[in-house]
């Protein structure tokens, strides 16, 4: 996010330096009145943004903090625990498995939700007709609200369901029990979840690519490159950026996923799709404990906090900014 | 922005705390009358149109309070009412079903002397369900509806299969039987069922055994539940005579029946109207099958109470005893939503549900009914029963390791 920076002005340094010399000479006169509001206003200005954000973001990040150090009952008088549920989160072999759960879902979610997006993004260049008819159908899962696709999708996948019932009637073999076995349920909540969210990355790169510069592709193949090379070495560069924004954004939102595995499964079969959020969801407004669902609330955030840094160190390499 | 974004998990529970849900306690209207917010769950347009009957009737009745519904779906009330009743914003009168007792109770207001000084009748109600509202020796709630966990049947699939309708008191082999020559193309005798209360009483029908003793203390390594839930996974994986269940959907086995895909399910009188009123097919009752060392099975129901929080308790007491008073559960029983937890009520409940049969399965299943009693963990495990109860019924595990694995993760 880039500030607003409020950009000096010629003249606003003058009404600067002549207030100053004011000051000194204390004759009074029409700038320094003006400096004086520049000076009230700016803040006054951004009060309720700041006021917002402070009592919004900063003070819940603050209390959360401190709620994970308590035994934090939803009823009942809370007691410090120091790193008490840190403690115990590390050493529950269920939230072990939470965590290679999410991990699991990230590293299946992010590659196939890029080669999705990118893929289809590539495939709808300003030839293809009606181009902006297969946009607006791609993006329809991503704008429709994700119980909706799930309880579709629970249809398609379960016994007797679509993908079943198909099965059987051409080939007689029967599909699995997709949602309730403990080896496909994540798979099967990984293909749901690229379905629904490769549009909006779709979007951003259909739109980056568009903006790639003519003369460059035109001037490439001129000197002989074919249509595979021109999108490998020059424009899948040039929109690294957005690449590189669409990346950070799929890795973030995918280690919070929550709404599939609550509601196709709710964590189980066992707990072969119990991810982070759903715990930290589980822990505090099921079973009460605010406290637990904090700490592990701020584990996923250091753990999403690394690996975005990871990201931006990463990116020097593979991000080109200079077009 | 992008910090926002990093730190949602953290926000999300941080904002719940600070900013609460709203509403309050009690206070006073234009006119001078007290204002009380009743906090209910809401199935529907129909019930919502049942509820706030009571709510108006209760305050023309007592003339100087004003009672407004504040309703939630009943899947979220138990987490909007603890998040309430801990942020000090729960409304003076609450709902509290009797498996829940003792998670509200912290927030709840005893009313035992409030009882004695208004001089209430007990013994007029249901006495399961002024147990199963108790904790503690102290009496949290007044019942407005019972009901023993019975099974619900389509009479024209049985006659269509050609086999006799079940008769109360059947036991669990003439259950396997007529399930056996229920099952064919496709349709199954009865789908599995997740739902705690709903398990724990097939499984105390069968063998006795059971997750929650008698005294509330919860084990969930008890051998004998262990064997009687590997008799219902049976009836998926030997029997065949019910489908595997496609992952974590409590309501499967209501919808499965619903839709004529099974012969029966396992309920509870408050759904059986709707039940009645959605099926396209004849709808029967009858008790759980008995098996060796079994026969009972479990009641459970729901009451209203006062939060700690009321300012006026003496008020909100004048309004609960008016709410579940003969009048109001005698109006509720004979349009069919509650079968009124004061027994004297009760017969209107029957005379409407028109479902021959339903007299004798009630006494049978009331004799031999037990209250499902409430523990803290209670909703603990009911999350482990929907998450890992598929691994036993669809035969991946066996029920005993099932059991110990759900065990492992209960607070001890």
């Amino acid at each position: 996010m880039t500030l607003l920076k409020p950009t000096k002005s010629p003249r606003s340094e003058v009404a600067a330096t002549i207030s100053l010399g004011k000051a000194k000479t204390k004759v009074k006169a029409e700038p320094d009145a003006q400096l004086g509001r520049r000076t009230m206003w700016g803040p006054a200005f951004a009060l309720p943004h700041g006021l917002g954000l402070a009592i919004f973001t900063l003070l819940p990040i603050v209390v959360s903090l401190v709620i994970s150090l308590f035994r934090w009952p939803l009823l009942g008088t809370p007691s410090f625990l120091g790193l008490g549920n840190y403690q115990r989160l590390f050493s529950d072999p269920i939230f072990g498995q939470v965590v290679a759960n999410t991990v699991l879902f990230v590293v299946l979610y992010v590659p196939l939700n890029l080669v999705v997006s990118l893929g289809l993004a590539a495939w709808l260049t300003p030839r293809i007709k009606g181009r902006h008819i297969f946009r607006v159908i791609f993006f329809i899962p991503s704008i429709t609200p994700v119980v909706a696709n799930v309880v579709v999708w629970r249809m398609l996948y379960q016994p007797g369901g679509f993908i079943d019932g198909t099965l059987q009637s051409t080939t007689g073999v029967s599909a699995p029990n997709f949602l309730g076995d403990e080896h496909w349920a994540m798979m099967a909540i990984v293909v749901m979840s690229v379905w629904q969210g490769f549009g909006y990355n779709m979007l951003v790169f259909s739109a980056a690519l568009d903006a790639v510069p003519e003369n460059l592709t035109e001037a490439a193949a001129i000197d002989g490159a074919n249509a595979w090379t021109i999108f490998w070495r020059i424009k899948l560069k040039l929109i690294s950026p957005s690449i590189f924004f669409g990346t950070m954004m799929t890795l973030i939102t995918s280690f919070q996923v929550f709404a599939q595995p609550f509601i196709l499964t709710k964590g189980g079969p066992g707990s072969s799709t119990s991810t982070i959020v759903l715990y930290i969801y589980n822990q505090g407004f099921q079973f009460h404990q605010l406290g637990l669902a904090s700490a592990a609330a701020w584990i996923l955030f250091v753990i999403i906090l690394g690996v975005t840094v990871v990201q931006f160190l990463g990116q020097k390499k593979w991000v080109h900014y200079d077009a | 922005m992008r910090k926002e974004a990093l730190v949602a998990g953290a926000l999300a529970l941080g904002l719940i705390g600070l900013t609460g849900c709203g509403g309050s306690s009690s206070g006073s209207t234009a006119d001078g009358k007290t204002a009380m917010t009743w906090a209910m769950w809401v199935g529907g347009t129909e019930d919502q149109k049942n509820w706030e009957k009571v709510a108006d009737d209760v305050s023309n009745t007592l003339g100087d309070v004003k009672i407004t519904l504040q309703g939630s779906t009943f899947q979220d009330y138990f987490t909007k009412m603890s998040t309430q009743l801990s942020s000090n914003t729960a409304p003076c009168l609450v709902a509290v079903q009797s498996l829940r007792t003792a998670q509200l109770k912290d927030g709840m207001l005893p009313l035992d002397d409030l009882v004695k000084k208004n001089n209430l009748d007990l013994s007029a109600f249901d006495p399961s369900m002024i147990k199963g509202l108790s904790a503690d020796n102290n009496l949290y709630a007044l019942p407005y509806d019972v009901g023993p966990v019975m099974m619900f049947y389509n009479k024209d699939m049985f006659d269509a299969a050609g086999v006799p309708v079940p008769k109360a008191g059947w036991t669990a082999d003439e259950f396997v039987a007529a399930a056996k020559k229920l099952s064919a193309g496709g349709k199954h005798a009865i789908a599995p069922n997740t739902s705690d209360l709903l398990i724990e009483s097939q499984v105390l029908a069968y063998n006795g055994g059971r997750v929650l003793k008698e005294d509330g203390t919860m084990d969930a390594s008890d051998p004998t539940f262990a064997q009687g839930l590997q008799w219902v996974s049976d009836l998926t994986n030997k029997e065949k005579v019910s489908p595997q269940l496609p992952g974590g959907d409590p309501a499967f086995s209501a919808n499965e029946f619903l839709a004529g895909n099974t012969a029966m399910s396992i309920d509870g009188p408050w759904s059986l109207l709707d039940v009645k009123g959605k099926a396209k097919f004849k709808v029967g009752v009858t008790t759980l099958p008995a098996g060796p060392g079994g026969g009972k099975t479990f009641s459970a129901g729901s009451g209203w109470g006062i939060s700690k929080q009321c300012a006026t308790p003496d008020k909100a007491f004048a309004a609960l005893k008016e709410m579940t008073g003969d009048k109001v559960l005698g109006d509720l029983a004979a349009a069919g939503r509650a079968l009124a937890a004061r027994t004297a009520q009760q017969t209107k409940w029957v005379d409407n549900a028109g479902i021959p049969g339903v007299a004798e399965t009630l006494k049978s299943a009331e004799a031999t009914a037990v209250p499902m009693p409430s523990n803290t963990n209670s909703d603990q495990l009911g999350q482990l029963f929907n998450q890992y109860l598929v691994k036993s019924i669809n035969g991946q595990q066996s029920a005993a390791d099932v059991m110990k694995d759900i065990a492992a993760q209960l607070p001890r």
